[in-house]
């Protein structure tokens, strides 16, 4: 009771004018720099950090929070219209998104995500309101042997995700895990497969791999079928929002999704991304029709949105209550708040907690003005898709540039974007599933250095991982996960041998 | 080329020696100090070559027996994909030599001439001017840093 | 597109100048914007640095700083860009310890020798530290715990990094079994001490000051040379009698050959900056200790520094390896 009082003092301080507008502006800022490809949420907070020396300290930072939650919502909308994920976090967001853009929906995509974003994200600062301790505390329960296990059981998707050809899927799969032992080896600080390229020793970035392979291929794809054919979009475009019924429809994805985006996001180091990923496959197990997915269905755009602004909240779990940052975004975020001469953590609740609930009010603000922003310009984003080819692909090709360029200020980069929209495009045309791919290459090396780091804390003891009843049961979730498609294709074989 | 249907069992070779090649590259990280519990940097390549391996030499297998419908696949569009990605890659090639917006304003021409296939000033006049509002955004209102040349 | 004419038109003719009258530019130097390499991403501790030394540097000196980033490779990349720009005094490069150790383990082509030292800004150390919740206390129990239960697990940011190494050398002298678990970022490393999975965390004291507070975490010691003065109750472990002495800093250089002038005129620029009261806060805030050096010694300071972390590569077993 007294939280909710408090959490009554905070919106009373941040409903300002100045706070308000700090909000917007936040937002704005923030969906702007999600839906730019390769510009994501840290790099946008880490632009306006500068501004925010001369403001006080709770719309300072409620400013940047809102860039925050608005970044991760504004990635889906490029994810939608280009087929051009704005962030890592929406990467999964194209597989139904684009292909409901393209069925002549665009508007019908947009305000879904808007819709799944908004209520992730405020499911999630609710849950940071009233149960942050307890929820930090179950944080720390994860180190090194459990957090392999949540990348097991993440990559153990990889078989549901390829499932209309399981060994394509699989080579896809393993050329993505390739690619992510590329860079130095944190563990014995080895150069792998780096060829004394400075730049490869941080690994490959993952930005230009995701521009590459979606959007550039596309862009080959659309040469090669289209050319002459102008317009992004047979279809005639319906302008179309989601209705209520669409809503209910999607309101258990919704809700599970939000539950695992706040979860995971609560994890240090697990983040958005791998939020996005999980929810997308637990909504695909659960739905009666998973035939559905990928080709243009709402439940693939409403799981991994509510779940990748759900872990916006998650993730302010641990670096409120315990000062320690979760994601690379909140690790800027500290920034901030040592700008203002504070130092997030169990003592800022205790010394400021009218500046925590302030915070705590900011946040579901934001979550309220990216919906606002977004809702009313789903029409005019929707717009996107009427640009002619001859504009758009152009376009495109220039985004892709500067994105994988602004990351680390690396024309290196931008050679790997165009390398990888080739190889995407050969992908594409010999049937390879790209998704699992790129799971396997965020997934991939945050298992390898998990589990090497659980065995040389267990002394090279492998029971670890089993011993551990959180990492026991993931790890049993994982292995289910992973034979679940080969046991169902040998039922439907044996059904169809007696047919 | 006309249809082709042993797509399949050629890139089961290509990954096969990929993945052959990585088993072999990664001999190069097996560790110099040896320490309790500490796994070598070279296992995990090493476990995603040879998972690399099996699954190609599968996939062949597979095909071979006709156990997987044959992918078959034209490329019929092949020769201007082709043009598209070598123009990318002179792009990339030229922008520190040149600069960024005045490479950009040539490849984003050439590349509406080849969607086109027609001169129509009119296209050429948009995608300069979306380019410019491009640059715009980001260079002066993002201060985002962009890949700079001789000419800007 | 009138405006981009003009800019292209500006750009041709302060090249064309710049071919013809280098003499003069350098009568007036700074007379364009200073590029100040950063090696890691926005956001990450170098960039905070130096964007908040950029800010309070501009004032004294009549031209800005245009940040870069640079990030990748612990260094090497920053360092290959910085090294490949022209020694005109336009380009500079914020370094740490990272400057010598990068190329001492073999991951850069670029090093101390590719560069002309400006300035030392500030020093800053690092500790060791456990969770409060452990059975030790004292750098001594653990020492006891470590020989009893055959070993701890120690957190830290990597092999060869500057904590791996005074942590390596600290355990060696103190004749425990210690093994090392790599982090990539503080957090975690913090998460897994706070949750008892690893027994020991070396770290930055500024990661840790909100948790020394709260009480969550006891320092053991400190790597500096006498006690480190935010926390004068924590022991030196050369006081403790271990020979362990790694400090850590942050300075600017600049490519090698660069002009004596421009050097001489940004390390009192940064000089001046350093006595500013803004700039000491920052720094106490951060945990950093202001302790200025002109090139000349900071330059005999890094080679010193390069010959002190070779020696402690090589008998970790670490250096330069192929």
């Amino acid at each position: 009771m007294e939280s909710v009082l408090m959490l009554m003092g905070g919106f009373r301080d941040i409903l300002s004018f100045q706070g308000i507008l700090s909000i917007f502006m936040g937002s704005a800022f923030g969906i702007t720099i999600g839906a730019l490809p390769g510009l994501n949420a840290s790099m946008g907070v880490a632009l306006l950090l500068p501004l925010t020396y001369g403001m006080a300290p709770l719309p300072a930072i409620v400013m940047l929070m809102s860039i925050y939650c608005g970044a991760i919502y504004g990635g889906s909308i490029t994810a939608i219209l280009l087929r051009t994920p704005g962030t890592t976090a929406a990467a999964c967001t194209v597989f139904d998104g684009y292909e409901m853009a393209q069925n002549g929906e665009p508007g019908r995509a947009l305000s879904m995500a808007a819709t799944a974003s908004f209520i992730g994200g405020i499911f999630s600062v609710i849950v940071l309101v009233f149960l942050s301790p307890p929820l930090a505390r179950m944080a720390l329960m994860f180190g090194p042997a459990e957090f392999f296990a949540l990348c097991f059981f993440g990559l153990s998707i990889i078989t549901s995700l390829s499932a209309d050809n399981m060994v394509k899927g699989l080579i896809s799969a393993v050329v993505g895990l390739l690619l992510g032992t590329v860079g130095i080896d944190i563990v014995t600080g080895v150069a792998r497969f780096t060829f004394n390229f400075a730049e490869l020793l941080n690994g490959v970035s993952f930005i230009p791999v995701l521009i590459g392979l979606f959007a550039v291929s596309q862009v080959f794809i659309t040469f090669e079928q289209n050319i002459l054919e102008l317009g992004g979009v047979k279809q005639a475009i319906s302008s179309l929002r989601i209705s209520m019924k669409d809503l209910w429809s999607v309101s258990g994805t919704i809700t599970r999704s939000s539950i695992i985006g706040t979860i995971v996001g609560i994890l240090p180091g697990a983040g958005a991304t791998m939020a996005a990923f999980i929810a997308y496959n637990e909504s695909r197990r659960w739905s009666k029709t998973p035939e559905r997915y990928g080709k243009g269905c709402l439940e693939g755009i409403a799981a991994p949105e509510s779940a990748n602004n759900a872990a916006t909240g998650g993730s302010m779990v641990p670096l409120l209550s315990l000062g320690i940052p979760g994601s690379e975004t909140t690790a800027v975020l500290i920034g901030a708040f040592m700008i203002q001469g504070l130092r997030p953590g169990p003592l800022l609740f205790r010394e400021q907690p009218r500046l925590v609930y302030g915070l705590f009010a900011g946040m579901f603000m934001a979550n309220v003005a990216f919906f606002v922003l977004g809702m009313l310009g789903s029409k005019l984003f929707a717009q996107v898709t009427k640009i002619p080819n001859k504009i758009l692909l152009p376009t495109i090709l220039v985004f892709a540039t500067i994105g994988s360029y602004a990351e680390s200020n690396s024309l290196t980069d931008v050679f790997l974007m165009f390398f990888f929209g080739s190889l995407g495009y050969f992908f594409r045309k010999l049937e390879f599933p790209v998704a699992p791919l790129v799971l396997a290459l965020v997934l991939g090396p945050m298992a390898e250095s998990n589990l090497r780091r659980g065995l040389i804390i267990s002394g090279g003891d492998w029971s670890t991982f089993v011993t551990k009843p959180i990492s026991l049961t993931l790890l049993a979730i994982g292995f289910f996960t992973l034979v679940m498609p080969f046991v169902r294709m040998y039922k439907e074989r044996k059904k169809a041998k007696t047919a | 080329m006309k249809d082709f249907k042993y797509a399949n069992s050629i890139l089961g070779v290509l990954f096969f020696v990929l993945g052959a090649w990585c088993y072999w590259e990664s001999g190069e990280y097996v560790p110099w100090v040896e320490m309790e519990g500490q796994m070598g940097a070279h296992i995990f390549p090493r476990l995603f070559a040879g998972a690399l391996m099996f699954l190609s030499a599968l996939m062949i297998f597979m095909d071979v027996k006709q156990f997987t419908k044959a992918t078959i696949i034209s490329f019929d569009g092949i020769g201007v994909v082709f043009v598209i990605a070598v123009l990318c890659f002179a792009f990339w090639y030229f922008i520190p030599i040149v600069g960024f917006l005045s490479t950009a304003t040539l490849f984003v021409c050439i590349i509406t001439a080849i969607a086109t296939r027609k001169l129509r000033i009119f296209d050429y006049i948009s995608v300069v001017v979306v380019l410019s509002f491009i640059y715009f955004i980001f260079a002066n209102l993002l201060k985002v840093p962009l890949p700079r040349g001789f000419f800007i | 597109m009138k405006k981009v004419k003009i800019a292209v038109l500006a750009l041709f003719v302060s090249v064309v100048s710049l071919l013809f009258g280098v003499e003069a530019a350098l009568a007036a130097y700074p007379d364009k914007p200073i590029e100040w390499v950063i090696w890691s991403s926005p956001g990450g501790g170098a960039d905070i640095f130096v964007r908040s030394m950029a800010r309070i540097l501009e004032p004294l000196i009549p031209q800005p700083f245009v940040p870069v980033n640079k990030s990748g490779g612990g260094g090497a990349v920053g360092m290959a860009y910085a090294a490949s720009k022209a020694a005109d005094g336009y380009t500079i490069l914020a370094v740490t310890p990272n400057f010598v150790l990068t190329p001492a383990l073999g991951r850069s082509p670029k090093g101390p020798a590719d560069f002309d030292a400006i300035a030392r800004v500030a020093v800053e150390t690092n500790v060791v530290a456990v969770s409060s919740k452990a059975p030790y206390k004292t750098w001594a129990e653990l020492v006891d715990y470590a020989k009893k239960n055959g070993g701890v697990s120690w957190g830290s940011f990597g092999v060869g990094t500057s904590d791996h190494v005074a942590s390596a050398k600290l355990a060696k002298l103190a004749g425990i079994t210690a093994r090392f678990v790599p982090f990539e970022g503080g957090g975690d490393s913090l998460a897994s001490l706070l949750g008892g999975h690893i027994d020991v965390l070396t770290n930055n004291p500024s990661e840790l000051a909100e948790q020394i507070e709260a009480g969550e975490v006891v320092l053991l010691g400190s790597f500096s040379e006498e006690r480190w003065k935010p926390y004068p109750t924590v022991p030196s472990f050369r006081e403790l009698g271990y020979d362990v002495v790694v400090p850590t800093w942050r300075g600017v250089v600049a490519p090698k050959g660069t002009p004596k002038e421009a050097i001489d005129y940004l390390a009192s620029a940064i000089e001046k900056a350093i006595g500013e009261k803004s700039f000491q806060d920052y720094l106490t805030n951060n945990g950093l200790e202001p302790a200025f050096q002109n090139g000349t010694d900071f330059g005999l300071f890094v080679a010193e520094q390069d010959a002190f972390y070779k020696q402690e590569l090589a008998s970790l077993g670490l250096s330069n390896k192929k």
